[in-house]
């Protein structure tokens, strides 16, 4: 069984209520990712990442790869791929550039440097957006014809990603298109392509909603999901 | 309606009269470019002038924004150590030889151009150095087409001309939330990739320049293969102190140095 | 004792002499001993034979080979160059076995009269030469395999002058040395791995090399194409410590080279 979590968000009590949740499972966790955005323009992101880097005693050892924060912060610190932190000043205004830069000391800027840009297993890619850009946001409304592409890019069947927050199962079902090309010297005959099917999973958001922390297993024997939601916090109990 | 569309023209001036002589011949109303005018070959500044001065809509190639931007291509284009320094001999030269105003003209060509359901552009709609090679997966090519919401989309950069229609495509999707499930069916009408080959670096085996012509009444389209007299180009690759090496291998067919067999590498840079 | 034989073969530049000397040597597993005559001593062909028949000793011409001959089938070629009249040798040439390798048609020459088998190979006349062929020595120099296979293509089709017959050793970076040879007349072209040790440990030291007959060859131009194939200090350094850390990961420690 894997777990696969993203957007902790600098979040730690959602992160323990996950890791809480997991350690009731009966079925070991062979492989738990982190895809990205671990940090968030929080100091506790410190604290969290500390705590991810000290699993106790029965706890799965954390797989993680960088996310749309943590290039932000790469980008403050001139360690990005791109240049100016454009989106980041977009999204969240200018004043968001001195909260990211002086809530991230430089042990975690260090650690965020270490980290994956996604992993491959099995037939499954993990990532935190795709492999173009760590932004790319694919949700349930995302074409499908750009879901493919993103799938075929890493040559993967299973693609899973947190940069929308959402939990979703995207499934590609079935497919066909005919392909004639024509060269100076050759027509080729029609050729159709049939595609088997793959999925494209979003796979929550640990820490970005107060409160409710959700996340996603996966059985890689079976091939099922389990989307899985904790809540956690002084609104627990009121559900 | 006709337009002609060519690419790659890579500093080829004998190469490019030839094939705007045939251009004419062949009556077409509109002529279209898709970048590339300069490097590797003797003729930069005068395929530029030609360019401007009949007014051609292009589109900025790879070697145009690298003389732009004092870059010398990504080096993961090359396949070999050896293309790659004969790359950047080419670059060293060309950069050396072209005229200011032909840099800003260059520097001021746009990555793509819309012309109602027709898009042009050098490499692929995501970037200028990928090449949209013939076989790459059906589905990726529907892709790239439909990414620009044009019906036909007109590339070059990988010098070897080609229609490729993509017809009767169809998606079952299938989406499950925590709240709800939904299916839905898509449908794509036909579309197409037509690569303009290249006037005057051709990777087809034969030292002729290539082109294309579609015509938008019948939508169909002929590759044109032009005749001319390479000789030329390959005496004035050595006179200009090129490398020798480039009019031996214009002479044969084949590109002066050769690139990345990836079919959809893209740039990292 | 009997004697082994001595067999002397001499021809023409590309008519294939290594050729037919590499025929008979990778046919038979007794041990053997080889050396080049004349100032045309190639050491490709040293290197090739050698390392493709672990069984033939190598000698060099200023070594007592005749106590050899005693022992062990000795082949001694004998460079084209040379006056086949006045060749000096620690033995009577009666008592040798003369092979003149020919190409076709040449009807009659100083080697019909002097050898005891004419053999003519596939090479044509006007693709073999009397003169030296020149030659580049690369020891020292690795190269990266698709630089390699483009200047080995542009080569063979007369980018650099026209070429009956080439010969090369090369090392690439991977600390593998490869054998590649082209002849107009021959089969295909051959190139293949060369049985010896990985060089992963800074510059090799064995020998490497080109050798090409041919008409209106540019020497500087190919010498200088060879060495744009080359790998620098630093890239050499940085490859060759990626494929040690590789084979480390991969096999057991004592095999570590």
């Amino acid at each position: 069984m894997w777990a696969i979590a993203s957007g902790i968000e600098g979040n730690l009590a959602a992160y323990e209520a996950v890791v809480a949740d997991l350690k009731k499972s009966r079925q070991e966790v062979e492989n738990f990712y982190l895809l990205g955005d671990i940090i968030g323009p929080t100091a506790e992101s410190n604290r969290l990442v500390k705590r991810i880097q000290q699993p106790r005693n029965g706890e799965p050892i954390p797989l993680v790869c960088q996310g749309w924060w943590e290039e932000q912060i790469l980008i403050l610190h001139t360690l990005g791929r791109t240049g100016e932190p454009t989106e980041l000043i977009d999204r969240y205004g200018i004043d968001m550039t001195k909260t990211l830069w002086d809530a991230i000391d430089s042990t975690t800027l260090k650690w965020v440097q270490s980290l994956e840009f996604g992993f491959a297993e099995l037939d499954c890619f993990l990532i935190h957006g795709s492999s173009v850009d760590v932004s790319d946001e694919l949700t349930p409304t995302t074409d499908p014809i750009q879901m493919l592409d993103k799938l075929s890019r890493m040559e993967a069947n299973q693609l899973f990603c947190g940069r929308s927050g959402l939990a979703f199962e995207y499934k590609i079902e079935s497919g066909s298109l005919t392909s004639q090309v024509q060269t100076l010297d050759t027509l080729s005959a029609p050729t159709p392509t049939v595609l088997s099917p793959r999925r494209i999973v979003g796979v929550g958001s640990v820490g970005r909603i107060e409160g409710k922390a959700s996340y996603t297993l996966y059985y890689p024997g079976s091939n099922k999901l389990e989307f899985k939601t904790v809540r956690y916090g002084a609104k627990k109990g009121f559900g | 309606m006709k337009i002609a569309v060519m690419s790659c023209i890579h500093g080829n001036y004998e190469a490019l009269n030839a094939v705007l002589s045939d251009i004419d011949r062949q009556k077409a109303d509109r002529i279209f470019c898709l970048g590339d005018l300069v490097g590797y070959g003797p003729h930069p500044n005068a395929v530029v002038e030609m360019i401007r001065s009949m007014d051609i809509p292009t589109v900025q190639g790879c070697w145009d924004e690298d003389i732009v931007e004092g870059l010398n291509a990504c080096e993961c284009s090359y396949p070999s150590i050896l293309a790659e320094k004969r790359g950047k001999a080419a670059h060293e030269w060309t950069n050396d030889q072209i005229q200011p105003e032909v840099r800003e003209y260059l520097a001021q060509l746009p990555l793509s151009l819309r012309e109602e359901n027709l898009c042009f552009v050098h490499g692929s709609p995501h970037n200028q150095h990928e090449y949209l090679m013939p076989e790459i997966n059906a589905f990726t090519a529907l892709e790239r087409v439909m990414a620009t919401g044009a019906d036909v989309l007109f590339c070059g950069h990988t010098h070897i001309p080609y229609v490729r229609t993509l017809d009767a495509g169809q998606l079952a999707v299938k989406v499950q939330q925590p709240e709800g499930t939904s299916t839905k069916q898509f449908t794509a009408p036909l579309k197409q990739i037509i690569n303009a080959g290249s006037v005057g670096e051709p990777r087809h085996g034969r030292p002729n320049a290539t082109y294309v012509i579609y015509d938008t009444d019948d939508k169909l389209t002929t590759l044109r293969e032009v005749e001319y007299d390479y000789q030329l180009t390959c005496q004035a690759i050595i006179d200009k102190g090129l490398p020798a090496i480039f009019a031996w291998r214009l002479a044969q067919g084949l590109e002066y140095a050769e690139r990345a067999e990836d079919p959809t590498h893209v740039c990292e840079r | 004792m009997d004697r082994h034989p001595i067999y002397l073969v001499t021809g023409p530049c590309g008519s294939g002499k290594t050729t037919w000397i590499h025929q008979q040597l990778i046919t038979s597993t007794e041990p053997s001993a080889y050396i080049c005559l004349g100032a045309d001593a190639t050491p490709i062909d040293l290197t090739y034979l050698t390392a493709t028949c672990p069984h033939v000793k190598p000698i060099s011409a200023g070594a007592s080979w005749t106590q050899l001959a005693e022992i062990q089938p000795l082949y001694v070629e004998v460079a084209p160059q040379l006056d086949l009249a006045s060749l000096q040798l620690p033995v009577s040439i009666e008592s040798c076995q003369r092979i003149a390798i020919v190409p076709k048609g040449l009807i009659e020459s100083e080697y019909h009269d002097w050898a005891t088998q004419t053999l003519i190979s596939e090479v044509t006349e006007k693709n073999a030469t009397l003169t030296a062929s020149p030659r580049w020595g690369l020891t020292g120099e690795v190269l990266d395999p698709a630089s390699l296979n483009v200047f080995w293509d542009e080569l063979i089709q007369g980018a650099y002058g026209s070429v009956a017959r080439a010969k090369g050793i090369f090392e690439i970076v991977d600390g593998r040395s490869f054998y590649f040879s082209f002849g107009i007349g021959y089969p295909d072209l051959t190139y293949f791995e060369l049985p010896l040790p990985p060089g992963l440990t800074g510059r090799p030291t064995r020998f490497s090399g080109l050798e090409v007959v041919g008409d209106k060859l540019q020497a500087q131009v190919i010498m200088e194409t060879l060495q744009d194939c080359g790998l620098d200090d630093n890239a050499l350094a940085y490859y060759q410590d990626q494929i040690r850390s590789q084979l480390s990961t991969e096999l057991p420690a004592e095999v570590l080279i």
